[in-house]
């Protein structure tokens, strides 16, 4: 009898052994401010520029001065330096421009893509447990501080020869408490936008929406024509939420101060009308039936295939996308850059452009034995025939936000709908000027997709945004949720 | 029967030790965490209680429905594993053509990673141009094409086929062992007592299956409960959190940053496994021979 409970008690010991998780943060080294602090940034980004500014700005590059060609370092050839992002972070042409880089330093670029509903939870374990690649990739905004801990996680860029090149709009972004430790290698220049097809619009008989009913009723024209409305890849996990994020300068608009309150836990997301409203119309997307019938394993890889080939009459993309859907091999009905338009979407009636200088960007990490080698490959790609190299054959890249005396491709399309809003019209996404929120982004789209298929409702939604906000907010110790 | 001990106690002390160091204290101490708000954020150490498990257990969340989910996951993907592993087991240990070919074939999943196997299922079972729809659709069966991994009815039984297809080889391997290893001549007697297949089975293998069963029962129980890696590579919790288990959520609580949520989820799950295990293991072995 002895022998057996003395073997339960060894098998319970192993079972917990197994199970429960000991961890491997370095608590001593976690430190971190109040994520008030970090609210500074953003806003000074906010008074400091629009996208209007941002699109004239590649035009008066001309004054930049070109970053120092990477200087080669003997010492460092042979060695690889891993790059981590996310699936759409790192373009086919950077991936060209790193085969270049090795061949002029010995230096090999490992690029290491992971599908996007994984990245962020694996790029935090790795950073959590010490083991982060060399470059790691991350959104820009308020989440480097608390949820990336980029003072702890990454070396500081300020004296970087190419600061001085570098927008000091995304630096107020990749920064925190005056130092820069990212490079924004994305388009931030311009944000997302409805795409949409105009012969497609034409033919359905609708007209480009400015209300939400006005949007419902191309929606259903469209459905009625037998084309998809919009297209929306719920797969990767990602890209739902921007429906409402990307607009959701509109609340700031019609209740003035409502950013400041919930800055301040002075109100919550779930009491606000506007807001519910707003996740209310999402879900009205998919139960009317203008998502089609995939949308739950939809792509955002296929996105411009699927308005190429004329299935789907619109979708959420980057200007640059046009570019793209028309040299899709889909594109047999001969597409032009004409046939595509942009507009906003007009959730909760949206009419406000909206401003996102935060993106995709690049951070070396401070554990890092290539620290040397990393900083060597950002200053190269921002060589100006590098960063020319990018716009020329990476398709939906218009620009960078950086002026190294290159020449942007804006195409015309681009520059008459950013140029038709100005600075009244315009206004900052909620995922930078609202605390602890970005960093739930991938909870949230993933509440959006249950409350799709029934599980949740908006009331729901917006109470777990709250519950997620105070969690992260608590934990962080901030004194405004104490 | 009882048998002298053959070696003294103390041989196992190093092993003893090593275990105990690497693997008990620190597993003891990610329970003990879970009374703490450890995170990322905060360089400090609180005792909280038993807040973190209020929290679990308030309803107020969707960890019930996590244990829920891994529980169900847990007595499936068990059951069929070993009823399917069987199965195979009795008739690939009879004479019958190139038997080595389908044992072969059948624990060929096994080897592959666990992740590996997710991500071809994803790409096989995606509704607009996974294989599956795509013949399924070319033989004139449409009615039968479905959206395996993002219909929220589906979803987890997907997820579950997929593991038991994984799974059943390497039972089924176990289980050929367990009936190789019983002498021939209990069938003989038997057959020449009249006794049919099925009472062969039901007198014979089966009962001198029992440890080995009792081995398969108690890996699948475990895996099971432990499972994150197919969850995570075919849904990753979805369609909405439909197919959530707990280690998906430890996994997300983790990446936050907040430890100590984390580690009382997995403290939870510990908890099960004892409960589980503790009757399991005397359920299993109440018949057995002490030495």
């Amino acid at each position: 009898m002895k022998k057996k409970i003395l073997s339960l008690l060894l098998s319970a010991t192993l079972i917990a052994s197994l199970t429960a998780c000991a961890g491997g943060g370095d608590m001593s080294a976690a430190a971190t401010g109040s994520a008030a602090d970090s609210a500074a940034a953003p806003a000074d980004a906010g008074n400091a520029d629009t996208s209007a500014d941002t699109s004239a700005a590649p035009a008066e590059s001309a004054a930049a001065e070109e970053s120092e060609p990477a200087a080669s370092d003997s010492s460092a050839a042979g060695t690889t330096i891993t790059v981590m992002a996310s699936q759409d972070w790192v373009e086919d042409a950077e991936q060209e421009l790193g085969k270049k880089f090795e061949e002029e330093t010995g230096i090999h670029v490992d690029y290491q893509i992971v599908p996007a509903d994984q990245y962020q939870d694996l790029l935090l374990t790795r950073l959590n447990s010490g083991e982060g690649p060399d470059i790691w990739g991350a959104q820009s905004g308020f989440a480097l501080k608390t949820t990336y801990k980029v003072e702890e996680n990454a070396v500081d860029l300020s004296n970087e020869p190419w600061m001085s090149s570098y927008s000091q709009f995304s630096a107020a972004q990749t920064g925190v408490d005056g130092k820069n430790y990212g490079l924004t290698y994305y388009d931030t220049t311009t944000d997302y936008y409805i795409v949409y097809n105009k012969k497609l619009f034409e033919a359905a008989g609708a007209k480009v929406p400015t209300t939400f009913n006005e949007f419902t009723d191309a929606c259903d024209k469209l459905l009625a024509s037998g084309v998809t409305p919009l297209y929306e890849p719920l797969a990767d996990g990602w890209h739902l939420l921007m429906l409402w994020t990307e607009s959701a300068q509109v609340h700031d608009k019609q209740e003035p101060g409502i950013i400041d309150k919930l800055n301040k836990n002075e109100t919550t997301f779930a009491e606000n009308a506007n807001m519910k409203l707003a996740v209310d119309q999402l879900n009205t997307l998919a139960t009317s039936g203008y998502l089609g019938d995939n949308y739950m394993s939809d792509e955002f890889a296929d996105a411009e295939g699927y308005l190429a080939s004329g299935e789907f009459a619109m979708c959420c993309l980057k200007p640059g996308s046009i570019k793209k859907i028309v040299e899709s091999d889909l594109n047999t009905a001969g597409y032009t850059e004409d046939d595509f338009g942009l507009f906003l979407f007009p959730i909760c009636d949206n009419q406000y452009l909206n401003i996102h200088p935060t993106g995709p960007s690049r951070f070396i990490y401070s554990g890092s034995k290539n620290i040397d080698a990393a900083k060597q490959y950002l200053s190269f790609l921002l060589e100006k025939d590098n960063v020319q190299y990018l716009i020329d054959n990476a398709a939906d890249v218009e620009n960078i936000p950086v002026e190294v005396g290159q020449t942007p491709e804006y195409s015309k399309t681009t520059l008459d709908f950013l140029n038709s809003y100005d600075d009244d019209h315009s206004g900052m996404v909620l995922q930078d000027v609202v605390l602890y929120f970005n960093e739930q982004w991938m909870d949230i789209n993933a509440d959006l997709a249950a409350m799709f298929i029934g599980d949740m409702t908006s009331e729901d939604v917006l109470k777990g945004i709250d519950e997620r906000r105070a969690q992260l907010a608590e934990a962080a110790g901030d004194e405004n949720w104490k | 029967m009882q048998k002298s001990k053959v070696y003294p106690w103390y041989f196992a002390i190093v092993s003893v030790l090593i275990y105990t160091v690497l693997s008990v204290i620190p597993g003891l101490l990610g329970i003990g965490y879970s009374f703490t708000d450890w995170s990322a954020y905060s360089p400090y150490l609180n005792f909280v209680g038993f807040k973190n498990f209020i929290a679990v257990f308030s309803g107020e969340n969707d960890y019930i429905k996590y244990i829920t989910n891994t529980l169900w996951f847990t007595v499936v993907t068990t059951t069929a594993k070993t009823f399917l592993g069987l199965l195979f087991a009795v008739a690939l240990s009879r004479n019958i053509k190139i038997k080595n070919f389908h044992r072969g074939m059948l624990y060929m999943p096994s080897v592959l990673p666990i992740l590996v196997t997710g991500l071809v299922f994803k790409s096989i079972l995606n509704p607009k141009t996974g294989f599956l729809n795509t013949f399924l659709r070319a033989i004139g069966l449409e009615v039968l094409a479905q959206k395996w991994l993002v219909d929220p009815n589906l979803a987890f039984g997907t997820v579950m086929a997929v593991d038991i297809w994984r799974g059943t080889g390497y039972i089924m391997t176990l289980l050929i062992a367990g009936i190789l290893a019983i002498p021939d001549i209990y069938f003989e007697a038997a057959a020449i007592d009249g006794a049919n297949a099925w009472q062969r089975f039901k007198f014979i293998t089966l009962p001198m299956l029992r440890q080995t069963l009792a081995v398969t029962i108690v890996l699948n129980v475990i895996y099971g409960l432990k499972i994150f890696d197919m969850v995570y590579a075919l849904t990753n919790g979805g369609p909405g959190h439909r197919t959530e288990v707990l280690y998906t959520a430890v996994y997300k609580m983790m990446s936050k940053g907040l430890y100590a949520e984390g580690t009382t989820i997995s403290s939870v799950l510990f908890i099960f496994m004892v409960i589980i295990g503790f009757f399991m293991v005397k359920i299993l072995t109440k018949d057995e021979v002490v030495e």
